[in-house]
Parts: structure tokens; sequence; C-alpha cells
């Protein structure tokens, strides 16, 4: 017997697949809605529209032109754009029951993208537009859209690179998508072109008809979502059930860290997202900032997280024998935080940098950031969705 | 052509078409599910596989645009997906080899770690491969595991992690070795050979 028959001895021959689980995978292929079978992301997806298909995260299907979703009722603008850089003049209770057949969150994903040749490499910021569509009736589609908006070199020092390699409008493969960074460089297995300049409006994944939204792994109406109890000892205890649901493979902080702004964008009363903040400003480990900026500039209370990841970032490496993908840094200490507006406990923004890389290797862009989410203010509509 | 040719082709005109008839990918999914559960299965125990095998079709019915029909792998685009999302369980992995070096009850009472450690039985030589796995790298660990489970060639292991070809057998020849080096003090038969 050699070394492959024993492993393949070591690990028994498993029963096949229930029946259940087989029809509920099948059924997210085809359009239904599967209970239970939400996985999470580096974002977890404890409240998303699509939560069944979160993976889902590129170019899927091409749909319409500009990403300009209704503008904010008057009173309901907060967020990224504008109430989080003056608290004092947000909104304290933007959310209401609802009032319009679609919630809407918008916002602007950042990703830091290390590229070019070996020895020869610089960063680019891509910048890309993304908006959630939740459908209230399960007759209609929740899609998630995104938007390209710029690539462009992170700081001057790469600009320098950048043009000293020709100024390349368009990098062969990159190994991150479009949404909020994983620091393992999770991306399902793939690799795209990145090309400079904007882009169009592509749905990346299209929800189930569930109808109202999916939190803590079943749907709830917008009704229920007001309900939730705005203490944060009853939050806690179905976080922490959630987890375990999720299989979290890192602290319960870090966990929190990446569910709460899914579900603080949601229409939740203000008490809720302020209870959902202390539960995570109460964990160990977790840091209160006080007053910061985001990358944007936009003020807000911060709290911090950090955790220690092997096998970080995930870039195109190029050597003799070929290219494949590999890791940025062979380990690395990641920062999360989460930035709110104090006055409403809406999200302005969610930021991850480097804190700790191996010896005598360093990441540029603004101190260690390597990835953010700028969020705006979700708001109700009666308009469709792009494309329909 | 043979059986298998026909397959790939099949299965790359499923995935293509499925790009604007979503109901073509069906015959993927059936085709493979129960491949990809097995696979998962085995390394991380049947409540994990369901998880996994799920969101691998999942993700690949949502990228199946990108999917390069030219190249016709499609069995080996699946388990690379599968492998990315297998890797967020790798912690929970390696606590089940390290469960099996024990060969005492998992204190975490994990099922896959109680599945395995019941399974092993196996005594020195399943110990002494649990705790060699344990503490390989990742990349060396995948390759060897779509091999020995999975049954993939160099080719398809290549398409499945992203890595050049000659990377694969350089990576599989380097960790077969060391796996013979650390069996061969109770085995000694692998080291000179003869059963390899």
């Amino acid at each position: 017997m050699d070394e492959l028959e024993m492993i393949r001895e070591l690990f028994a021959e498993p029963e096949p697949p229930r029946p259940a689980v087989v029809s509920s995978a099948r059924a997210r292929l085809t359009g239904k809605y599967a209970p239970g079978l939400s996985r999470p992301r580096f974002r977890v997806s404890i409240a998303a529209p699509v939560a069944a298909a979160a993976v889902v995260t590129a170019v899927a299907v091409v749909l319409a032109s500009l990403p300009h979703g209704p503008a904010a009722p008057a009173g309901q603008a907060g967020g990224a754009s504008s109430a989080a850089s003056d608290p004092a003049a947000a909104p304290s209770s933007p959310v209401t029951l609802a009032s319009g057949r679609y919630w809407v969150q918008a916002g602007v994903v950042g990703n830091y993208l290390r590229v070019g040749q070996p020895g020869h490499r610089y960063v680019m910021l891509e910048k890309v537009a993304v908006q959630s569509w939740w459908a209230q009736s399960v007759k209609l589609t929740s899609p998630s859209l995104s938007q390209p908006l710029s690539v462009t070199p992170a700081t001057a020092a790469d600009q320098e690179a950048w043009r000293a390699a020709g100024a390349p409008a368009v990098w062969a493969s990159v190994g991150q998508d479009t949404t909020l960074a994983n620091p393992q460089g999770f991306t399902g297995g793939f690799s795209y072109p990145l090309k400079a300049g904007a882009g169009k409006l592509v749905a990346g994944a299209v929800g189930y008809g569930i109808g109202g939204f999916f939190v803590f792994g079943r749907p709830y109406s917008a009704r229920q979502l007001l309900a939730l109890p705005a203490s944060p000892a009853a939050l806690k205890q179905r976080l922490i059930k959630q987890e375990k649901s999720d299989k979290w493979d890192g602290s319960f902080a870090s966990y929190l860290s990446s569910t709460l702004p899914g579900l603080m964008t949601l229409p939740v009363s203000a008490a809720v997202r302020h209870a959902l903040y202390q539960v995570l400003a109460s964990q160990p480990g977790v840091r209160d900032l006080g007053q910061v900026s985001d990358v944007a500039g936009q003020r807000g209370t911060g709290l911090a997280v950090t955790g220690h990841w092997s096998g970080c970032g995930n870039e195109i490496a190029i050597t003799k024998a070929g290219s494949g993908p590999a890791p940025t840094f062979a380990s690395c200490a990641v920062q999360q935080i989460l930035i709110v507006n104090p006055a409403t406990w809406i999200p302005v923004a969610e930021e991850l940098r480097y804190t700790a890389l191996p010896p005598g290797q360093s990441w540029s862009p603004l101190g260690g950031m390597f990835s953010y989410e700028l969020f705006k203010a979700g708001y109700w509509t009666n308009a469709n969705p792009p494309g329909k | 052509m043979t059986d298998q040719a026909e397959r790939a082709l099949d299965d790359a005109r499923d995935v293509e078409s499925s790009v604007h008839d979503p109901d073509r990918f069906t015959a993927v999914f059936d085709r493979y599910f129960a491949e990809i559960h097995r696979y998962a299965a085995r390394r991380l125990g049947p409540d994990a596989a369901d998880d996994i095998a799920a969101d691998t079709f999942a993700t690949a019915f949502g990228e199946r645009r990108r999917f390069d029909a030219g190249r016709g792998m499609v069995r080996a685009w699946l388990y690379g997906i599968a492998t990315n999302h297998i890797a967020r369980y790798r912690r929970r992995e390696v606590r089940g080899y390290r469960a099996m070096v024990r060969l005492g009850p998992d204190p975490a009472g994990e099922n896959h770690a109680d599945r395995v450690v019941a399974m092993v039985a196996a005594g020195e030589v399943g110990r002494q491969l649990a705790g060699a796995l344990a503490a390989l790298s990742r990349g060396d660990r995948e390759v060897l595991l779509l091999t020995a489970l999975a049954g993939l060639s160099h080719a398809e292991i290549a398409v499945a992690l992203g890595i050049p070809y000659g990377t694969v057998g350089s990576r599989l020849s380097r960790v077969r070795k060391k796996l013979r080096a650390e069996l061969a003090m109770i085995t000694p038969d692998l080291e000179d050979g003869r059963n390899g």
C-alpha cells in the first residue's frame, strides 16, 4: 500500500448527500429560496438581499447604464455621502415601516490591487459602486448590482511606477473581486481582467423571491425587522446562535465586525443599530477609536478589531514555470474598522488595514489599508431596479 | 473520442449555454454534485460537505460567464471552487487531523473529528499520517488530497488550483517524499519504494 492509498483509507467513504440537501442546493440554482443554506463570506451574509448567492461577486448579467438609484428621500440622507460628515445634521430616526416595493442600499467599494511585473509591482485603487435591492414581494427579484467607477494609482509612488511601466490601462488578471476584500484573497477561484475607466452596471447576483429581508438565517418582513429587540443582550444571543450556524472560523468580535455593517444598513430602528454597536463594543479585543475620519474624510465613531491570518491577499505570481494566483503575504494582522454616524448609528464606512506583515515586507497605501466600503443610507422606493 | 473527452465537451457546452439558458446548468449540477460532496465529506465530514457542495455550485453558477469553455475542464473548475470554500474550514480540518493524532475524542465534539477518530482506528500509521497532513502547507495538502481523494490528473489540478502544470508534479513529488519519510519509521517498506 502506498501513501496515496493510505490517505484514501484514512478518509473513509462517506454517505452520499441526503436528498433534501441535493434538492435544496439545486433550488439555489433554479431560483427558489433554499432556507438554511446561506453561507458567510468575509462580509458575512447574515443580512443580504441574496444571502444564498452572496458568493457571486462580479460580472454576471449586463444590465442597464448608470447606477443612479433614486435620490434618498429628504430626511433620509446619511451614511457615507453627506450626513456622516456632519452627524448633527443627520436625522435621528431615518427609518419607518416599508414605504416602497424595494429597500435599496448603495455604497462604494475600494480595493487596492497590487499589479505589474515581479520586481516592478505597484498598487492601483479600484473603485466600484454597489447597490443591493431588497424586494418586499416574493414575486420580485432582489438584485445586487455593481459598476466599476475608476482604477487609479494608489499613491504618487505608484503613479510613477505605473508610468514607468508604460501606463497600462488593462491588467490581464487580478485576484480580487469587487466586494470588500477577504484578507485571504478569496475570489471563488477566479481572477479577472482589470480595466481602467468606468464600466457598465452589472448584476452580480439575483435574489430568490424571498420577500423582505434575510436575517439571522430566516426571512424577516420589514415589520419584523422594526420589531427586533433593542436590547444588546437579546441581540447578542441571536448573533451567537447565528455565528454557530455560520461556522465562523474566527473570534466572535471578528464575526460581529463582519456581520453588523450589513445588518445595520437595513431598515432596523436606530435603537437596534445602537444596541448592535454596543454588542460589538463590549467584546474583548475591540478597541474604541472614538471620533475618526474614514478614507473619504467623513467623520464618525469607530470600533476596531484585529485578527491574524495566514496567506493574505491575492495576486498573480509570474515565474519561469508560468503564472498563477498566490498570496501577497504569507501572513498578516488585519484590523477591521467600523465607523458609524453617532447620531443615527448608520454605518459610514468599513475599512481593512494590514497592521503587521512578515519581516521585510510592506504595503504602502494609506497606513496599510487594502480595502474599504463607504455606505450610503438606505431608502425605500417604488422604482424598478436598473435593467428591469 | 473517449467517454471522458465527450463528457468534458458536454460539460463545457452546458456551462457555455447556461449563460443564456440558466436551466442548462442543472445538467452540470446533476453530473457533479455528488462527487464534489463526496470529496468535501471525506475531508470535513457530512455537515460541512452539505454547505461546501451547495456553495460550490452557487459560486459556479454565478461565475459561469467567466468559465473558459475552450479549456473544457468543468470538473477541475468545480474542484477549484470547492477548494476555495474548503479553505474556510482549514482550522477545523487541521484540528481534525490533530484529533486523529491524539486518538481520543475531540474536545470540541466535532462530528468530523469523532468520525475520523473512529475510522482511523488505524493505529500508529493513521496517527502518523494525520500528523503529517496537519503539518503540510496548504498548497501541498491541496495537491495531495486532490490527487488521492478526488483522483484529479496533474492537468486538472493545475486548472483547479490555478498553478502551473509543472508545479503540480513538483509539489506532489515533494509531499509524497515527505510522507514516505515520515511513515518510514513505522512502515519501512515505504522508504525503499517497494510499496510506493
